[in-house]
């Protein structure tokens, strides 16, 4: 039996920390809103996500409806508080930050694009005074830099000949290029999009999605997608699933020595050992309530419970 | 009713702003006409009943062989007067009849000592007198009458009942001595000289003349030989008279004088009743004039936010009234359920706004009738036409020609209006003018919505070149704020007319204790005809409670130029005592010269002499155009220099209560307190100044209304804006300063422009006020420089409606940023 000393040795001791090195890291997040008026009820919107994304990472989330993903993303870029869990993206722990933390965070590690082409840019303001306010709010830059900083941002998105445009004045593929930009503003470490897409038509979304990858490729920053769009999830290199307010699913695409691209899916098994299985297995199996499983010398059979006489046995046991 | 309870926060606002409006629109002219009426009575009821009196004259001269040589002949002509009365005078005239004749002057009885008989007979004097020794006088004969003599005369000259006087021919006879029976009433007020002995002093004499009026018996008296003054008297009932008939009362009167100058005898009518009730005709035309200009202000501003809260309503139940017409309801259907909700809203509002104006005393007037009603009408009307034409949605950018042409419209009839109120007046009742300072306020705000967003502009490319966020962020939202033409339509003329409102009634209340002062002279005026003692002047400047005392002497000599001189008004004073004396006070003394200052119709003179208070010469050294506290009438007048070695008057700072008990007798004493009092006690005054602060009050508040609604409607697009802010790193705080700052710009430039206005308003439309001011003509609206407290006081609320308004954006902007 160990004795207390043992305990605290092997607590101090540390092993290798979950996702030490992961850019953007939740473990075990969960986020439960109350909706509002006399007949509350609860919500629970994510039910211990995990979630590793390395630096420099360009990667499509998907799910569902209502699966947690715009959740996921509001916590992310710090609208939002997780209820409990571990969140930290780019070394700020997102469960502890004060209010001025939160601000700094905000205005210098994330950048953010929404679906809605007319919520990412204020409509009295050029594309140009767009992409520079985020540079004013945070401050501490002269006129001339964030003047150059905004050219470059503006060609880097290919908006430079709009400059001087509205909003109103643009079409919704030329805003969302001008939100990436406004979303690249500062120099952020992670830019996190909503389905930057959803709202354009299939040529205006392919342009804004290569302006995402490139600046995630030109810049380094790790970009989080959440899409519905398969041509979005098409072309990252890893798209992860959530179901049920937990990653369920992840998708690695490789190209192949003869130049073709590979998908590999996996399912995600968490630091408890759950697993989710895909719905349609389930239900080609006609799996409910629990299966059997069995350990092989190099994987683990899954097999659906035999009759209702041996569930009444098991249950006995 | 779904549609309402679904929407209860705009439908509530909404109920309120009708039930205020018509509340203010219903109660303001029924508390100004319950004072006009008030007034009216006062008016007439504060003046002596003998100025109020229509008095017939006619004085029968010696050897007349006409008519009146009996009573019944004097009640025939009393009768045959009361017939020519007008109707609209015979209205208001009071049907006991009231009648008497005397000796057109009082005749001497004892040369000695100066004493004098008046023989006079009244109508039902005996119903009005008691005898306290022997009784009424009986019938005489043509060389003797019997008369009565009041108790206090007798007394006071030594008279007894059995007494015999000569009076030429005629022998009197003192029957016996009588008193009032109520002193208090009507009667003794149309003869005062029966309850007392006039005291009279010709000039240069060294005593004075007791004349006392007896009691006759008028048949004896009518058939005497002597000049006989008759007088029938038409007394007004104080109670019949109201803002309603006065008018009309005093076109009677002149009627009522020109039908006595046709008659066979040669009666003239001697009445002061014309002039009180022109004095309050022009009041009341003033009044009218400007309780119009505030009531068509205030319609406006509440019909603005009415309507404002109306288009918010109408905003709301957009999508809802879309989805009737997807769903294939007629036009027709939609505006009418649009305007159905609003009515079902707005006219149990404007019937509870008239019916607890109700409880405010006063006759409704039309404007009280029917102006709930045209409220509840218009907010239906708009509620109708913003359902009709918004069901497109989309914001329909008007024409610019059309625009200009009604710009220019509105400007051309600001001017117009404003140049005939300045040429004819407000008071000549017209109709048409009353709207000019809505129109010039609406002008104004026509500049602002003009000139503001090229401001607004400037401002925002100098807050574009520096780095700050908030003004930057703030002034590109104030320069793209949509649908800011009706609040600033509604919110100008609000701060302007409230501003106007303050300025006027400050300016009223300036004006009336600059006319006491000026009525007075100093804080305590005491006058002196016998002149004041040395032993009291020391008396008086000793006294716990006087500060400081400047002896001097006023009275009346000629100053000897020309071949008959010149009447003129002599003040002999210490100029430099005096000024110091009111230094604080709105007097403005003359400065000491080096010699006299005479008016300026002496000051062409090298020198003239002067018989009082000395015999000198004047050799003029500046000029004086008035001093307070001296009316030199059409005359000159004289200030000399120094203090006077024979002192009548005393011009005292201090209290009045530490004066009053070392006064000697026959000093009369006047307060700038008292004076005060009595230019503000009429009704008329102060249901104006009330007036004016509840309209401007009013003002205020519906401005700040109008404002919030404003800043409502905007707050979804606002909440969407904050929402990108936020993500993009702005703080609750910044938040708030940039709501703060795009509703700034616009308001405080509408608040200035709106508060310019109404400040400039006096002096553009000039309405002379004179006649609350204690008759002091020019002021305050005359033109002259604005009173610097009312002018501040109108600041402060333009100031504080924009305060109130920003710090509700900056909270607005706060709660927008959701954290």
């Amino acid at each position: 039996m160990d004795t207390l000393a043992d305990l605290e040795a092997r607590a101090t001791r540390g092993g290798p920390v979950f996702g030490a090195d992961a850019h953007i890291l939740c473990d075990n997040l969960v986020r439960i809103y109350k909706t509002e008026g006399a007949a509350a009820v609860e919500v629970v919107a994510l039910q211990g996500l995990d979630l590793l994304i390395g630096r420099g990472e360009l990667v499509a989330v998907v799910g569902a409806s209502g699966s947690g993903k715009s959740t996921l993303l509001n916590i992310l870029s710090g609208l939002d508080v997780p209820t409990a869990g571990l969140a930290r993206v780019a070394g700020t722990d997102l469960l502890s930050m004060t209010p001025r933390d939160r601000l700094r965070y905000r205005r210098s590690v994330v950048g953010f694009v929404w679906q809605q082409t007319s919520r990412n840019l204020l409509p009295y303001l050029t594309a140009r005074e767009n992409v520079m306010l985020p540079m004013r709010l945070a401050g501490g830059t002269s006129w001339r830099a964030r003047s150059s900083r905004t050219d470059e941002l503006l060609e880097l998105t290919g908006m430079a000949g709009r400059a001087d445009r509205r909003p109103g004045e643009m079409s919704g593929g030329e805003q969302q290029r001008v939100a990436v930009a406004v979303a690249l503003a500062n120099a952020p470490e992670v830019v996190l999009a909503d389905e930057p897409t959803g709202e354009l038509d299939s040529e205006s979304a392919e342009t804004v999605f290569g302006v995402l990858r490139h600046a995630n490729r030109e810049l380094g920053v790790t970009t989080v997608v959440v899409t519905h769009d398969p041509m979005v999830s098409q072309q990252v290199d890893r798209t992860i699933g959530i179901r049920d307010g937990r990653t369920s699913s992840e998708t690695f695409r490789r190209t192949s020595s003869d130049g073709r691209v590979v998908a590999e899916e996996y399912a995600v098994l968490d630091r408890a050992g759950r697993l989710q299985l895909p719905r349609e297995f389930i239900n080609a199996l006609s799996m409910e309530h629990r299966v059997r499983l069995e350990l092989e010398r190099d994987h683990i059979g899954v097999w659906p419970s035999v009759t209702g006489d041996d569930a009444e046995e098991e249950t006995h046991e | 009713m779904r549609l309402l309870g679904v929407h209860k926060g705009v439908a509530a606002l909404l109920a309120a702003l009708v039930f205020g409006a018509a509340l203010v629109v219903s109660a303001l002219p029924r508390m100004v006409e319950s004072s006009l009426d008030a007034a009216a009575r006062s008016a007439v009821g504060a003046a002596p009943p003998g100025t109020t009196a229509l008095a017939v004259q006619f004085t029968r001269q010696l050897f007349d062989p006409r008519a009146m040589r009996t009573t019944d002949q004097v009640a025939e002509a009393d009768a045959a007067w009361r017939a020519l009365l007008p109707p609209a005078l015979r209205e208001v005239a009071d049907p006991g009849p009231l009648y008497d004749f005397s000796t057109s002057s009082p005749i001497l009885i004892d040369d000695q000592a100066h004493r004098y008989l008046t023989l006079k007979w009244v109508s039902g004097a005996d119903r009005h007198v008691r005898y306290v020794e022997g009784g009424p006088p009986g019938p005489g004969s043509r060389t003797r009458v019997e008369v009565a003599v009041p108790a206090v005369a007798a007394t006071e000259m030594s008279i007894k009942t059995g007494d015999t006087f000569r009076i030429g021919d005629l022998t009197a006879k003192v029957t016996g001595l009588f008193e009032p029976v109520r002193p208090a009433d009507r009667f003794w007020a149309l003869e005062p000289e029966l309850t007392y002995v006039i005291h009279h002093r010709v000039p240069l004499a060294t005593e004075d003349d007791l004349i006392v009026t007896a009691l006759t018996d008028g048949d004896s008296l009518a058939g005497v030989e002597l000049p006989i003054l008759f007088r029938w008297l038409v007394t007004p009932a104080q109670d019949r008279l109201s803002a309603g008939n006065a008018a009309a009362v005093l076109a009677a009167t002149e009627e009522f004088g020109r039908r006595l100058g046709k008659q066979d005898v040669e009666v003239a009518l001697s009445t002061g009743f014309d002039r009180i009730l022109g004095e309050y005709l022009d009041r009341l035309a003033v009044t009218r004039a400007l309780i119009t200009v505030f009531l068509s202000g205030l319609a406006v501003v509440c019909l603005g936010t009415v309507a404002l809260a109306v288009l918010l309503f109408a905003r709301r139940v957009r999508g809802d009234l879309l989805l009737m017409r997807a769903r294939g309801a007629s036009l027709a259907r939609v505006v009418l359920t649009c305007g159905g909700a609003v009515a079902l809203v707005a006219v149990p509002a404007a019937a509870a706004g008239q019916v607890a104006a109700g409880f405010v005393p006063g006759a409704p007037t039309a404007v009280a009738r029917l102006g709930p009603a045209a409220l509840a009408a218009g907010t239906v009307a708009i509620a109708c036409a913003a359902a009709a034409l918004g069901r497109s949605g989309g914001r329909r950018s008007g024409n610019p020609l059309r625009r200009i042409v009604l710009e220019l419209l509105v400007l051309v009839l600001a001017v117009a209006s404003v140049h005939l109120l300045r040429t004819r007046g407000l008071d000549t009742g017209d109709a048409f003018l009353a709207p000019a300072p809505v129109l010039l306020a609406l002008a104004v705000a026509l500049a602002v919505l003009r000139a503001g967003p090229a401001v607004i502009h400037l401002a925002f490319r100098a807050a574009a070149r520096r780095s700050g966020a908030v003004p930057f962020l703030g002034l590109a939202a104030a320069r793209a704020v949509p649908g800011a033409a009706l609040p600033v339509l509604t919110l100008l003329p609000a701060v302007a007319l409230a501003a106007y409102g303050m300025a006027t009634a400050g300016g009223l209340e300036e004006a009336q204790r600059q006319a006491a002062w000026e009525r007075t002279g100093a804080e305590i005026r005491v006058e002196r005809a016998q002149g004041i003692a040395p032993e009291t002047l020391r008396q008086i400047a000793h006294a716990p409670g006087v500060r400081a005392v400047v002896p001097a002497a006023v009275g009346t000599t000629v100053a000897e130029v020309g071949f008959g001189g010149r009447p003129a008004t002599v003040v002999a004073v210490d100029l430099d005592a005096y000024r110091r004396l009111v230094a604080g006070s709105p007097l403005h003394l003359p400065r000491p010269g080096t010699g006299a200052l005479v008016s300026p119709d002496l000051s062409a003179m090298r020198s003239f002499e002067i018989g009082w208070p000395a015999r000198t010469t004047v050799t003029p050294a500046g000029t004086v155009d008035a001093m307070p506290g001296v009316a030199a009438g059409d005359g000159a007048l004289i200030v000399l220099p120094g203090a006077p070695a024979q002192v009548n008057t005393l011009l005292i700072a201090g209290d009045p209560a530490a004066v009053r008990p070392l006064l000697p007798s026959g000093a009369h004493m006047t307060t700038v307190a008292g004076a005060h009092a009595e230019i503000t006690g009429a009704p008329l005054t102060g249901a104006l100044t009330a007036a004016l602060r509840v309209a401007a009050a009013a003002l205020a508040a519906y401005a700040l209304a109008a404002v919030a609604i404003a800043l409502t409607g905007g707050a979804a697009r606002r909440a969407e804006d904050l929402g990108l802010l936020r993500a993009l790193g702005l703080t609750r705080g910044q938040a708030g300063l940039v709501t703060v700052l795009e509703a700034a710009p616009l308001l405080v430039l509408t608040a200035v422009a709106g508060l310019a206005a109404g400040l400039a308003m006096p002096a553009l439309i000039g309405i002379d006020l004179s006649a609350y001011a204690g008759g002091r003509h020019g002021a305050p609206a005359g033109g002259a420089l604005l009173p610097v407290l009312p002018a501040a006081v109108a600041a402060a609320l333009a100031a504080g409606v924009a305060a109130v308004a920003l710090v509700g954006a900056y909270w607005g902007g706060r709660r927008g940023h959701a954290g």
